[in-house]
């Protein structure tokens, strides 16, 4: 399998930026007037680049979809560097 | 501002015909306004609850391009579904986009046949986030070949898109779908032409590359030296902050700069 990862454009990485160590995953959080965006980006096992974005009315609803997620036990780095992401990115609301 | 109520899923028929398009005709006056991305979610709720839907998903994809595979959706909808999507096998298993690749027409779900049972169970899933009754939607993307769009609309009601209003319905529909997704593009393109500060003429060397010309072939129908052009391609690689021209061309392709 080719080994791809992020190459993406934010170099270095925003405060609302968080990714994991291999960079294969990456979250991309902004406030807007509906709540929270938050755009996840990944390599899948194919090597195809997926991308979903997605609308949070608050970080509470936010915080329910990362602990649904099992991103805490699967990536804990991740998941701190996303929990303070988040923080900056409704600061910025 | 918060989503517009979403209509009674037990009482709600489509909207009246001249109040859909009425609503469709201020939509489009409101994406035409603006390029900007942080705007695409609430413009898809407005799109939804336009159209008389409760939940949607907006999907582009590009396949068969040697820089591989990219698959962009958004979601108007409750943001679990993204894991349940992910798990049950995502664009693969979406027997939706696979209908959308194929063609351009929109259909209804129970229209659709289900042949596998990753796409059974992909659909299944989809019903408990409120898409019981759904409208695919094909959003072909010009004269690209590589690239599809689909706007899907659901409801909780297993007939919201049916009797007299249906037509009209599908017509207004497909426009929608037609202008979100182009709105889509050119603005996920006007986003990384401003972040990198990409010229028009570094945009036709892309294009080049895409196409797979060589650096002296590239020169050669310009009228420059190899050097010349090699120069601008490590300027263009620059702005992108990639190392190699591959992953210059993907970036590109992805954001519906090379469409």
């Amino acid at each position: 399998m080719t080994r791809r990862v992020l190459d993406s454009w934010s170099q270095p990485l925003a405060l609302t930026t968080a990714r994991s160590d291999d960079g294969r995953v990456e979250f991309q959080l902004s406030s807007n007037s509906l709540g929270l965006q938050v755009e996840r980006v990944c390599i899948d096992a194919r090597g195809g680049r997926i991308s979903q974005l997605l609308q949070f009315a608050d970080s509470d609803s936010f915080h329910r979809w990362c602990d649904a997620s099992g991103l805490s036990a699967s990536e804990p780095h991740l998941f701190d560097r996303l929990m303070r992401a988040s923080l900056v990115a409704c600061a910025q609301s | 501002m918060s989503p517009a109520p979403n209509p009674d899923p037990q009482t709600a028929d489509l909207p009246d015909p001249e109040h859909c398009l009425d609503c469709a005709r201020d939509f489009l006056g409101r994406i035409q306004a603006t390029n900007d991305l942080r705007r695409s979610l609430e413009f898809l709720w407005q799109a939804t609850h336009c159209l008389g839907a409760e939940v949607a998903l907006l999907a582009t994809y590009l396949h068969g391009v040697e820089s591989g595979d990219s698959f962009r959706m958004m979601l108007a909808c409750d943001p679990q579904w993204s894991t349940e999507y992910e798990r049950l096998g995502s664009y693969v298993c979406d027997p939706w986009l696979s209908y959308a690749m194929r063609h351009s027409e929109p259909i209804r779900s129970f229209e659709l046949p289900m042949p596998t049972h990753a796409e059974r169970a992909l659909t299944a899933s989809a019903e408990t986030f409120g898409f019981r009754s759904v409208v695919i939607v094909p959003a072909p993307a010009g004269a690209s070949r590589s690239r599809v769009g689909m706007l899907c609309l659901g409801s909780s009601s297993p007939h919201r898109f049916e009797g007299a209003a249906y037509p009209t319905f599908k017509l207004v529909a497909r426009g929608v779908a037609m202008e979100l997704h182009e709105w889509w593009l050119q603005s996920m393109a006007q986003a990384l032409l401003a972040r990198t500060g990409i010229t028009e003429r570094e945009r036709g060397l892309l294009s080049r590359l895409a196409a797979g010309d060589s650096t002296k072939a590239i020169a050669r129908a310009a009228g420059q030296s190899t050097a010349a052009v090699h120069s601008q391609i490590q300027r263009l690689k620059g702005k992108l902050g990639v190392p190699d021209r591959r992953q210059a061309i993907r970036i590109a392709a992805d954001n519906g700069l090379l469409d």
